[in-house]
């Protein structure tokens, strides 16, 4: 057993926040990283001590590997978490930390690398028995439209080494096919640097469902109650609820033994996620991917669990076994979860991002309620980085509860003026089909109208324009944000000789 | 307000050749600047400091307010003028804030000929007091001077602006409010003795300054006495005896501190209030501008190009659009302030003139600052334009910048030739400041033009000496015409003489207006009272 | 007065009447009082002796207001909305002022496209390049380098083209 002492975390926002909370609760010193633009950022004032790593492009901070590892080494650590994004499923970084004598919070590179290509993990997969989507690469032109009859359209054009929807086309008909594969290399190429692509069988009413596990080092697993994530905007997801509507326990069982089967042969340790594509019409599920890493949702699995995830992962790197065996894991769940993400992003809009100042910022509070942010009032939202403001995890005892809650918890999240998610999250947690648990990866496409550039019917409205009125009149003891308090130039400008 | 969509290719191989020619025009500039400001010669800065004296420039540092701007005057002065012996003019003015409150500071620097004062020095402390004056600044001198530079005495005493002007300039800005404080570091001889002396607060240095009528040698010479500079008119006389100062300082540290609890205690000034919405950094580069310029300035250049580079998020409202298309006009915001703005696209007709009185019209009853962007070859001309009164539609322009009482800021950023220059807010025209880009021109008319002019009046002589003369004769004496008058037309010849506050970098010229347009609001605009508009 | 809110403008009709206010919106008129605690408001709606407490951010321009599970975002109507700029586009090059033609960048049918230089006037010690404000074919050209032209006199004929 290695104990830690000081963990250098390698990235920003809620989720250094979050690492550096557990790191505190477990008598763990924690190192900060920031780069320039993040100098006033939340996440420093959680770390014991933080350093500047270089300047806004993440390629010249938090992806500079060895700048990060010079830091962690500078300042006595001997650990780093990754987080998730930047360098977290990086198998070269992951190397590089070991090599230099220090703990990487994470899985074992190797394991990392042959996870990380998606036609690579799908054999793993199939060796042990894990049905994935039927498909296969594409060699040639005859042989993909061989394969696309074989498996039947609507078929997936998807990039090897891509994620985030890039590359990826459906085809319904064997005369587009050939086009489909010429433009997803084409944009596989532009976006990865790698042209491979392939084929899989598209899956109409497609469920997001994944399984969090945890392996130790001694080859013990556990595998947790499956999250629901299909409610995807952009192929990203923006809600995540635990346990899913869609599915039974006897599926949610399977999946999750197999899960645990697949990351053991790969060599698994730490947490991770198995994702999966359920065909609710046949209730097959197929494997998709394993993400090495702590996921954004990992809390909605917390609330039910009991469990510090992150604190697990922590244990694991310190070579201590799991001692929970999985019925004492299953007695301890209970309840229901839900996680909304709160982006500044304009959803009126395509979901364009939304820079620039939280003036006013007010987060909802209360029994089961959970904000996992990153920002406070005054912080800036920036263009460098992703535009995630918060999580916002609500635990009930029944799902239709966990809904209700999280629509007041939504209502009682105020933040401006930048323009977030959450009026269109609001829509979803009142729309009708959700609330029946009646949803697939297509729900935003298909209910566009009525979650979208809704117009209501408001109760409060005459109220809001009397108030409106009474601090336009009232100027006396109240100005407008604008005036009087603004910085003199001469004061913004600084230490300046012309 | 709309935003200002850029044309400029900043991959286009034309901005690559423009960046790199002002890029590297902006460091010949800079380093001129930089040669300028270490002031006297070598000698000088070591015996000043065997003295445990500072250097002005140190001086001014330490008074104003720390992590603060300072925004310098005439900072080119006395370039290539007296063989170079009066870097700077050899005094250094500028505005620094002390103890929160915007302040100008007049400083005499004792490397350059012991602190004497040259033609230049006298021109330059007369426009620091006037920028005061004008913009309702506090004053503080620190004195360190011999007074007159005595050579050149017919060049410094008699005139109106003069070295009297100074004393004049003090009792008026005294009497409006305008704290006059001096903090003496060393002698202040003869007529320098009167700086201090018509000063509200005066602080003296122990053992190291000295204010006196006539000094030791004078004193001999007229009355035999024999004294020494201490005993005379030091620090201990004035501030125990004479009550010609009033604060006793063991050190120059001492001093500077002291001069900072005096502008701490005054009451703060009202500013006008400009209208003002939160700041924002322009859309598109400051530092694009490089790329922009021409080389050549005969090549036209969108001008909104610059004030997308300039003003807040690149939103410019711009008035009358479509009608005297030669000029821009229009508001924007510069660090939040709300400004109109004037620019030239061209030379100027009948109805850009109209245009231009109109736009100050509105500025004017609105009461927002001018700001203007002269590049401008002139007025046009030819029959069709002076039977459409050319003349009485460039009066009304003249008429309403000459009468209006919004602040003017004037940036030279191309060519400033002719009656342009003056339709412009030109020196002339009081403009509260008044700067130039490194590549601008300044002259009454473009130089091919000139060089013709003067050229043919000589070869005129020559011909009627019966000399025939070959092309490359002519040649050879048009060629240093052409080149001494482009010299004179050129920035740093101008910034030398003071005919403007000073040579900056384009891409600077932001901050320069943020900081020059917050001082001017020290003072209140008033209500506006037009001239008569030639109709 | 008029207002927007989220994006929808309305009208309504507002009485100050001491320190309470009388609202007129849609066919009801309405009295009410507001009260401040720090940042947050109370507003009272005296007929229905109903209260309820709101959230407040205050722009220059706008105002947005949290009022229980509701939303608004109020802002003014500004006049300058309304308005914009109705251009007349010349597809022809006309001289602005008098000057020496300088250059023809173009030949007679010759394709041109919006923004290309077509012609270049030297006026005043000023080389001005005139451009073509359309895509479009080169019909005619009136002038030849060299020439002396007046105001506004009728340079290149340009014909405009889709795409």
């Amino acid at each position: 057993m290695r104990k830690i002492k000081r963990v250098l975390v390698a990235n920003r926002g809620e989720i250094a926040i979050r690492i550096m909370k557990t790191l505190k609760l477990l008598g763990i010193e924690s190192i900060g990283v920031y780069s320039e633009a993040d100098k006033l950022s939340k996440h420093i004032s959680f770390a014991d001590k933080a350093y500047n790593i270089g300047e806004p492009e993440a390629i010249k901070s938090y992806l500079n590997m060895e700048k990060i590892i010079n830091t962690a080494k500078q300042a006595n650590c001997d650990a780093i978490h990754p987080g998730y994004g930047f360098l977290a499923e990086n198998p070269v970084f992951a190397k590089m930390v070991q090599e230099n004598g220090l703990i990487w919070i994470g899985p074992p590179s190797e394991c990392m690398k042959n996870l990380g290509d998606k036609i690579n993990s799908r054999i793993i997969a199939q060796s042990a028995g894990i049905p994935t989507t039927p498909g296969g690469t594409i060699e040639s032109i005859e042989q993909a439209h061989k394969l696309a009859n074989e498996i039947g359209y609507p078929v997936l054009i998807k990039a090897s080494a891509g994620g985030g929807g890039k590359g990826m086309r459906i085809v319904y008909d064997d005369k587009d096919l050939e086009d489909a594969i010429k433009v997803a290399r084409e944009e596989a190429k532009a976006a990865f640097a790698d042209p491979t692509v392939y084929i899989e069988k598209y899956i109409e009413d497609a469920h997001h469902i994944e399984i969090q596990f945890l392996i130790d080092k001694f080859g013990n697993g556990l595998y947790f109650p499956e999250r629901e994530c299909s409610v995807q905007r952009r192929y990203q997801k923006i809600i995540e609820e635990s346990p899913s509507p869609t599915i039974d326990r006897q599926t949610a069982k399977k999946m999750g033994e197999a899960a645990l089967l697949v990351t053991k042969k790969a060599g698994y340790h730490n947490a991770g996620t198995v994702e999966f594509i359920y065909d609710k019409k046949s209730k097959n599920f197929y494997f998709l991917e394993v993400n090495a890493r702590i996921q954004v949702e990992h809390p909605v699995t917390e609330e039910i669990s009991g469990f510090d995830l992150i604190a697990s992962q922590i244990d694991i790197a310190e070579e201590k076994p799991i001692e929970l065996s999985q019925d004492e894991l299953n007695n301890r769940i209970n309840g229901h979860a839900i996680e909304s993400r709160i982006y500044s992003e304009d959803t009126d809009n395509n979901f364009m991002p939304s820079i620039g100042k939280i003036e006013h910022y007010r987060e909802p509070a209360g029994f089961g309620i959970r904000v996992d942010s990153g920002f406070f009032e005054g912080s800036e939202v920036l263009i460098h980085y992703d535009p995630l403001i918060a999580k916002l995890i609500v635990k009930a005892p029944n799902r239709m509860m966990a809904i209700k809650k999280m629509y007041r918890a939504l209502s009682e999240y105020h933040i401006a003026p930048i323009k977030t998610t959450i009026p269109l999250l609001k829509n979803i947690f009142k729309h009708k089909k959700f609330i029946e648990g009646d949803y697939n990866t297509q729900f935003l496409s298909i209910y566009k109208d009525e979650l979208f550039n809704q117009k209501q019917n408001p109760i409060h409205l005459k109220e809001a324009i009397v108030l409106y009125e009474f601090l336009k009149q009232s100027s006396s003891d109240l100005t407008f944000s604008g005036e009087a308090t603004l910085p003199s130039c001469w004061e913004m400008i600084g230490s300046w000789r012309g | 307000m709309a935003k200002i969509m850029s044309n400029i290719n900043t991959n286009s191989e034309e901005f690559k050749k423009r960046y790199e020619f002002n890029k590297k025009k902006v460091e010949e500039i800079n380093q001129i600047r930089e040669e300028l400001a270490k002031g006297g010669p070598e000698k000088a800065h070591e015996v000043n400091k065997k003295r445990g004296k500072l250097f002005c420039r140190e001086r001014i540092e330490k008074v104003i307010d720390k992590n603060s701007p300072f925004l310098e005057i005439g900072p080119f002065v006395g370039y290539n003028m007296y063989n170079n012996e009066a870097p700077c003019g050899g005094i250094v003015t500028g505005i620094g804030k002390i103890s929160g409150k915007e302040v100008m500071i007049i400083a005499n620097d004792q490397t350059v000929k012991a602190g004497t004062y040259y033609p230049m020095t006298i021109k330059k402390h007369v426009r620091a007091q006037t920028i005061a004056r004008e913009n309702n600044l506090h004053c503080l001198y620190l004195v360190d001077s011999g007074g007159v530079f005595l050579p050149m005495q017919d060049e410094v005493y008699p005139d109106k602006e003069h070295f009297g002007n100074f004393f004049y300039n003090q009792a008026i800005m005294s009497s409006m409010g305008l704290l006059q404080v001096a903090v003496v570091t060393g002698l202040g001889t003869a007529g320098g003795a009167y700086v201090p002396a018509m000063c509200d607060q005066v602080i003296m240095v122990k053992n190291q300054s000295a204010i006196f009528i006539g000094g030791p040698p004078l004193v001999k010479a007229a009355t035999g006495e024999e004294i020494d500079a201490e005993n005379l008119g030091g620090a201990d006389v004035h501030t125990r005896i004479s009550g010609v100062a009033d604060y006793l300082a063991n050190n120059e540290e001492e001093a500077l501190k002291k001069a900072r609890e005096i502008f701490a205690h005054l009451p703060k000034q009202e500013k006008f209030k400009l209208d003002r919405s939160t700041p924002q950094d322009p859309l598109y580069d400051p530092d694009e501008i490089y790329g922009i310029l021409p080389e050549d300035l005969s090549i036209p250049f969108d001008v909104r190009e610059i004030i997308a580079r300039i003003v807040d998020n690149s939103e410019f409202e711009e008035f009358k659009p479509l009608y005297g298309q030669t000029l821009v006009t229009g508001f924007a915001r510069i660090g939040g302030y709300l400004v109109g703005i004037i620019g030239n696209n061209g030379i100027i007709f009948p109805e850009s003139s109209q245009k231009a009185a109109h736009f100050v019209e509105l500025c004017s009853l609105r009461k927002v600052p001018l700001i203007f962007l002269q590049n401008i070859t002139g007025f046009i001309i030819g029959k069709k334009y002076e039977h459409q009164g050319m003349a009485k539609d460039g009066a009304k322009w003249i008429t309403a910048i000459s009468t209006t009482n919004v602040p003017k800021i004037t940036i030279i950023i191309g060519n400033s030739y002719g009656a342009g220059n003056y339709a412009m807010a030109g020196r002339g025209y009081n403009p509260r400041f008044l700067w130039m880009w490194p590549n601008a021109k300044i002259a009454v008319m473009g130089p091919q033009q000139a060089a013709d002019v003067l050229s043919s009046i000589k070869l005129a002589q020559l011909e009627r000496e019966g000399k025939k003369l070959t092309q490359e004769e002519i040649e050879a004496i048009r060629k240093p015409i052409l080149q001494e008058y482009e010299e004179k037309s050129s920035a740093l010849y101008s910034s030398a003489r003071l005919w403007d506050d000073g040579i900056i970098d384009p891409k600077k010229t932001r901050e320069y207006l943020m900081l020059a347009l917050e001082v001017t609001l020290n003072k209140q605009i008033e209500d506006v009272k037009f001239g008569i508009f030639r109709m | 007065m008029n207002i927007k809110v989220n994006n929808e403008s309305l009208e309504y009709e507002l009485l100050r009447k001491g320190d309470s206010y009388l609202l007129s919106y849609q066919d009801s008129s309405l009295p009410f009082q507001v009260f401040r605690y720090g940042n947050d408001y109370l507003v009272l709606n005296i007929e229905d002796n109903t209260a309820i407490v709101l959230d407040v951010y205050k722009a220059k321009n706008k105002i947005v207001i949290w009022a229980e599970d509701e939303e608004f975002i109020i802002e003014e109507i500004s006049e300058n909305e309304t308005l914009s700029s109705h251009e007349v586009i010349e597809n022809n090059i006309k001289s602005p002022m008098p000057g020496i033609i300088k250059e023809i960048k173009f030949m007679e049918n010759d394709i041109v496209k919006k923004g290309d230089t077509v012609v270049v006037l030297e006026s005043m010690k000023v080389l001005n390049e005139l451009k073509s404000s359309v895509n479009g074919c080169i019909k005619k050209i009136y002038i030849e380098k060299g020439a002396q032209v007046g105001p506004l006199e009728l340079l290149v004929e340009i014909e405009p083209k889709e795409d």
